[in-house]
């Protein structure tokens, strides 16, 4: 048996990678993307933790985050789409209604 | 007893006048103004003819309060300060100021309103002819009316406060009038001028009203000058310290030195205006004043004397500027300078009653030699300047002759006016020890004769020095302004029959002195207590008293002889005495250069404080202000960094917002 | 012990397998390149889950997750047809900057937070046999979690709708 320790370890690092990818990337799309790399390094944590304390809680738990992501992406890509039909750009800064 | 509405007559007037004058034609506005004063003028004459009756015959009446022995009669109208004892009362324990509106009708109080409202009436009259052609006919007449009551008030007050509501409105109609041709800002500086010295006087006026009040517990004025003679008397100290700081009042009002600046611009405004307040009355409210308070002056031998020698030095000091002048009203301001002067002697060398009698026929000649000047420069369309004059003795016979009648009075000539009163204040003068006193206003009597009939040689003799236009001009004044003329000519002339001393009495008349006794009485038992029985002089002999006259009248005569040989023999000496003494005449002319140091010691100083703090105001204060503006719009232009519409940035600050919780969280 | 060593062995690469797919997914140009990166990132999750037994999981990671969602991520990719506009990686160089430093101090926190919950495991797991199968999973969502079920259904519904809602052309406004 692997020790939870090292499954926590490698949900923080995708997380982070998922971060950076939300943070650095221009493409509202790819930025999706990263968030489901975060969801999904969540995920993992909360499993591990299920299978540490014997909780199934913790597993039905995952479960209804992966509704939740399915329902946030259908929604958000049905956002990009709009956005896109006006501007002609999925780039995220060309978003901005600032003057400035 | 209805003497309280004396003050309240002109008032009205004034307030018609003011309100609806403007609306009204010419004839109501002088009626209303001019019956004011005729009516107040006649509620005089029949007031005082009360006071001299029996005074216990009348009833008594609820805020009627009767001294039989002081020979004055108080009237209270009501309560304007309520203090917590409820009443005047003379031990305050709380320290509450208690005021009442209260009127008092008295020998002095008396002579002081026929003389305001017998002049002023005169004044009034004359003003409607010399304001004929003037716009603000009705806003004049109203300062007019606003000016007699405010010295009504003045005078008839019963309490330092009322008195001083009269002493600051007379300085504030001083203003109005003198600056009346306000477009002008020439004048309008004028008025300034005179408003702001006066305030300087009125703040010595207002900390002496505190030391009474803070020692006395009242500002009811017989209560006060009661207490000194019973419970004050060894309080010399405090006594000269009210006393000297009332005089400094008194020299703001009565223009003596160093407050004296603002009387000769005050020439400045209208000539009857310079004839009633300059002459007749405003002036005077500060010798009133001093009179009025004589207790205290008595009690405080040192005050008292300073008055004397600022009178002395005011009188010459006026008179050697009057020989320089060119302009005839300022001749008659320095001259009315000098003579308030002399009413000061009086009053310095314990002669109240011969001060106030000074203060009747100076009104009297005085206004007459204003406004005989002023009927002089109507006729020179507006020219005001001496050297342009000449001749004009036959073409303004009335005109002539009234000033003439006023100059010999004021020169002090047996029987005029002018002599008797003058006479007694130096005679007194000599009588009660001080001999220097005596001397410097022998002099500046000379000096009076001097450029007194030197005016009159300028204006009226010789061939006209005028422009051929101006000369085609000059007519005698309307009956409107030379019927007051002649009626204060005669005044002037038979004045002084109103006696002085015994030996002047025309028989049957009553006596001045002997009228005013009862008012100065407490001062005469005061220095009676104070003197401690000292040896009384010797009563000098009848014939020092006749040397002394004599004296007078040949002064008299050689200022006269010597302005006649220098402006009639020999006119051209003069001009070239001028050039000759070049610096001294020029500082004579100058006014000593009073007012360039002024301005160089008090003006630029508060000027350059007041710029300095100006700048102070607006760097600083609204610095300060528009810095926090500022302040808010950089704060603002700083945060607006943050608002950069790129949702990344947003995400940035979500992930570092998580990143310093947990690491406060877990790190801490 | 063999069974010990394998199941390691399969971790370990597992692991480099998802952090490779998901810098990928983060930082490679091409979108389609990112999306396929992340199916396979999104199977390495669910061994994940397998090792984890969490087999009911697993699956419903590869038909929900790596079957819909990325399938319609695909969808919008190639709609879009953002391969003519290949998305630039550099944003503004502050926020690079200012997000790498985040991102570490992120790593450093967590692994902080490891470092310190670390007495609290052993390797003694409390989970016994028969964990994490459907069965086990159904039970819990139908009975004790059942209101969270409806929600969730409800949830897709509005999302569904949603969805509808704003890609709607705007050619006929009057309809709806």
């Amino acid at each position: 048996m692997v020790a939870t320790d090292y499954y926590l370890i490698v949900s923080a690092v995708l997380f982070t990678i998922g971060v950076l990818g939300v943070l650095v990337r221009r493409n509202a799309i790819v930025m999706f993307m990263s968030i489901e790399l975060m969801l999904n390094a969540v995920n993992l944590t909360l499993v591990a933790y299920a299978r540490q304390f014997g909780s199934v809680e913790g597993q039905v738990f995952v479960f209804f985050v992966m509704t939740v992501a399915a329902a946030e992406a259908a929604v958000g890509l049905a956002i990009i789409l709009a956005i896109f039909r006006k501007r002609r750009s999925t780039d995220v800064d060309d978003a901005s209604l600032m003057r400035w | 007893m209805w003497f309280w509405l004396i003050p309240l007559l002109p008032l009205a007037g004034a307030a018609i006048n003011g309100l609806v004058g403007k609306s009204l034609s010419r004839r109501a506005v002088q009626f209303v103004a001019c019956g004011a004063i005729f009516a107040a003028l006649l509620l005089s004459v029949a007031s005082v003819w009360t006071l001299t009756g029996d005074l216990d015959a009348i009833e008594a009446a609820p805020g009627l309060t009767i001294d039989a022995e002081a020979r004055s009669i108080e009237r209270t109208l009501g309560v304007w300060i309520p203090g917590a004892t409820g009443s005047d009362s003379l031990s305050a324990s709380d320290g509450a100021l208690d005021v009442t509106w209260g009127f008092t009708l008295d020998p002095l109080s008396a002579v002081m309103i026929l003389v305001i409202t017998g002049v002023g009436f005169l004044i009034h009259v004359y003003s409607i002819g010399y304001m004929h052609d003037d716009p603000g006919f009705a806003r004049y007449f109203t300062y007019l009316n606003l000016f007699t009551g405010m010295m009504l008030i003045l005078v008839l007050g019963s309490s330092f406060l009322v008195l001083f509501v009269g002493w600051e409105g007379v300085g504030l109609c001083s203003y109005l009038l003198i600056g009346f041709w306000y477009e002008d800002i020439a004048k309008a500086s004028a008025g300034m001028k005179a408003f702001l010295v006066n305030r300087i006087g009125d703040f010595g006026f207002m900390i002496a009203m505190l030391l009474i009040f803070t020692n006395f517990g009242t500002l009811n004025i017989s209560r006060v000058l009661g207490a000194i003679e019973t419970d004050f008397l060894t309080q010399t100290a405090l006594l000269t310290a009210i006393g000297l700081l009332l005089f400094v009042g008194a020299c703001g009002k009565s223009a003596q030195l160093p407050l004296y600046v603002w009387l000769p611009d005050a020439m400045a405004g209208p000539t009857p205006v310079s004839a009633l307040i300059h002459a007749a009355t405003m002036v005077t409210a500060g010798v009133y004043m001093v009179a009025r308070v004589s207790p205290i002056y008595v009690a405080a031998p040192s005050a008292m004397l300073t008055v004397g020698i600022v009178g002395a030095a005011t009188a010459l000091f006026a008179a050697t500027i009057g020989l320089a002048q060119k302009d005839i009203k300022k001749v008659l301001a320095y001259s009315t300078v000098s003579q308030l002067g002399y009413m000061f002697i009086g009053c310095g060398v314990g002669a109240f009653a011969a001060g106030v009698f000074h203060l009747m026929t100076h009104a009297f000649f005085k206004g007459l030699l204003f406004l005989g000047s002023g009927s002089v420069i109507h006729a020179m369309s507006g020219e005001q300047d001496m050297t342009k004059m000449g001749g004009l003795r036959k073409k303004l016979p009335v005109t002539f002759w009234t000033f003439l009648i006023g100059t010999i009075a004021i020169a002090g000539f047996v029987p005029f006016a002018g002599f008797f009163s003058k006479d007694e204040i130096l005679w007194q003068a000599w009588e009660s020890g001080h001999p220097w006193l005596w001397l410097v206003g022998t002099l500046a009597a000379l000096l009076t004769a001097f450029y007194m009939f030197r005016l009159v040689y300028l204006t009226f003799f010789g061939k006209s020095r005028a422009s051929e236009e101006v000369q085609s001009h000059i007519h005698e004044s309307p009956k409107t302004m030379t019927v007051p003329l002649m009626v204060l000519a005669v005044l002037s002339v038979i004045g002084g029959g109103i006696g002085l001393s015994p030996k002047f009495s025309l028989v049957g008349w009553p006596q001045f002195e002997h009228w005013l006794a009862p008012v100065f009485a407490p001062a005469a038992r005061i220095k009676e207590a104070l003197a401690h029985g000292a040896v009384h002089q010797a009563h000098p002999s009848a014939a020092t008293e006749w040397l002394f006259i004599g004296i007078a009248l040949a002064i008299a005569t050689l200022g006269t002889f010597l302005a006649y040989y220098f402006y009639r023999m020999r006119p051209e000496l003069p001009a070239r005495i001028a050039t000759r003494s070049g610096a001294l005449y020029r500082i004579l002319r100058d006014k000593y250069y009073v007012d360039e140091i002024y301005r160089v010691v008090f003006i630029h100083p508060l000027l350059g404080g007041a710029r300095r703090l100006d700048g102070f105001d607006k760097q600083v204060i609204d610095g300060t202000v528009n810095g926090a503006g500022i302040g808010a719009q950089v704060t603002g232009q700083i945060a607006k960094m943050f608002q950069t519409g790129y949702v990344r940035n947003y995400a940035l600050s979500f992930v570092l917002g998580v990143v310093f919780i947990l690491w406060y969280l877990m790190v801490r | 012990m063999a069974d010990g060593l394998m199941e390691f062995v399969t971790f370990c690469i597992t692991t480099a397998v998802a952090i490779i797919s998901a810098l990928f997914v983060v930082f490679h140009r091409n979108p389609i390149v990112n999306a396929v990166a992340l199916v396979l990132h999104l199977c390495c999750i669910a061994v994940f889950f397998l090792l984890l037994s969490a087999p009911f999981l697993a699956a419903v990671q590869i038909i929900v997750y790596a079957g819909a969602i990325l399938v319609l991520f695909l969808f919008v990719v190639m709609l879009l047809d953002l391969r003519a506009e290949m998305s630039r990686l550099r944003g503004s160089g502050g926020q690079v900057v200012l997000a790498s430093g985040a991102v570490a101090g992120l790593l450093a926190l967590l692994g902080i937070a490891l470092r310190r919950s670390r007495q609290t495991f052993g390797l003694d797991l409390s989970a016994g046999e028969g964990f994490g199968a459907p069965e086990q999973v159904a039970r819990a969502l139908f009975t004790g979690d059942m209101i969270a079920f409806e929600l969730a259904s409800i949830l897709l519904l509005v999302a569904l709708v949603g969805a509808l809602m704003l890609t709607q052309a705007h050619a006929d406004p009057k309809e709806r």
